[in-house]
């Protein structure tokens, strides 16, 4: 299966965050850690309110975080 | 591996082992005298219904006792989305066998010879079978398709 046209900068952003594992975002935002892999690596396009709750994590907005790649 | 996706794998193979084994003994009964065959074929059917939840019981328990934090993580967004889209293929399938079985009621009410001749005569609690096993192939495709967009995406 394709991956979903939206991109994301979640790793990067992780990274420049102390280092956050997927499992802090992933209980910051209240999904799995799966979940923030596959959100991770594009195989799963979150819904608008986890995707606003992980840009409010970064305290980015959200198109800093995500990219539509249609 | 999330817990949720080790318990669809447990549904998936528990299922399909079951069942397969099930309905391989139904060949079987083709042979025997239609009440005979009645008669097995409905303790082979609760057979298979009470080992599937003993299977599916001591399998879950045995997951859960190994990962113990993913067993009590609650399902989230992703989880109930690829739940919703397996459901629906299984529910596609489950309807084509509803109207299976209608039809075949049916025939034996307006053509009963027809009926008769061709199907219940050989064929134990037939009715019940096409319907069970259209239950059984909706479940195979919902599990399934949960486990392919656990593994893939959606």
């Amino acid at each position: 299966m394709a991956n979903v046209p939206i991109k994301n900068k979640i790793r990067e952003l992780r990274f420049f965050a102390d280092e956050m594992t997927q499992k802090e975002l992933a209980e910051l935002v209240g999904v799995t850690r799966q979940t923030i892999m596959a959100i991770e690596k594009s195989k799963y396009s979150p819904t608008l309110e986890v995707a606003f709750k992980i840009a409010e994590v970064f305290g980015q907005s959200l198109e800093e975080v995500f990219q539509y790649e249609g | 591996m999330s817990f949720k996706e080790k318990s669809i794998w447990i549904s998936l193979i528990s299922t399909v082992c079951i069942f397969g084994y099930y309905f391989l003994n139904l060949q079987g009964l083709g042979s025997l005298p239609i009440e005979k065959a009645n008669n097995i074929a409905a303790k082979l059917i609760v057979k298979a219904v009470l080992m599937t939840i003993f299977v599916e019981v001591i399998l879950h328990i045995v997951v859960a006792i190994f990962s113990p934090q993913d067993a009590q993580e609650a399902e989230d967004e992703r989880d109930k989305f690829y739940q919703m889209k397996a459901n629906s293929i299984g529910y596609t399938i489950l309807i084509l066998g509803v109207i299976v079985t209608l039809g075949h009621i049916l025939l034996g009410a307006i053509l009963p010879e027809i009926a008769e001749a061709h199907f219940a005569a050989t064929f134990p609690l037939l009715s019940a079978h096409i319907l069970l096993f259209s239950f059984i192939i909706s479940e195979v495709a919902r599990f399934s398709s949960q486990v392919f967009f656990y593994r893939k995406g959606a």
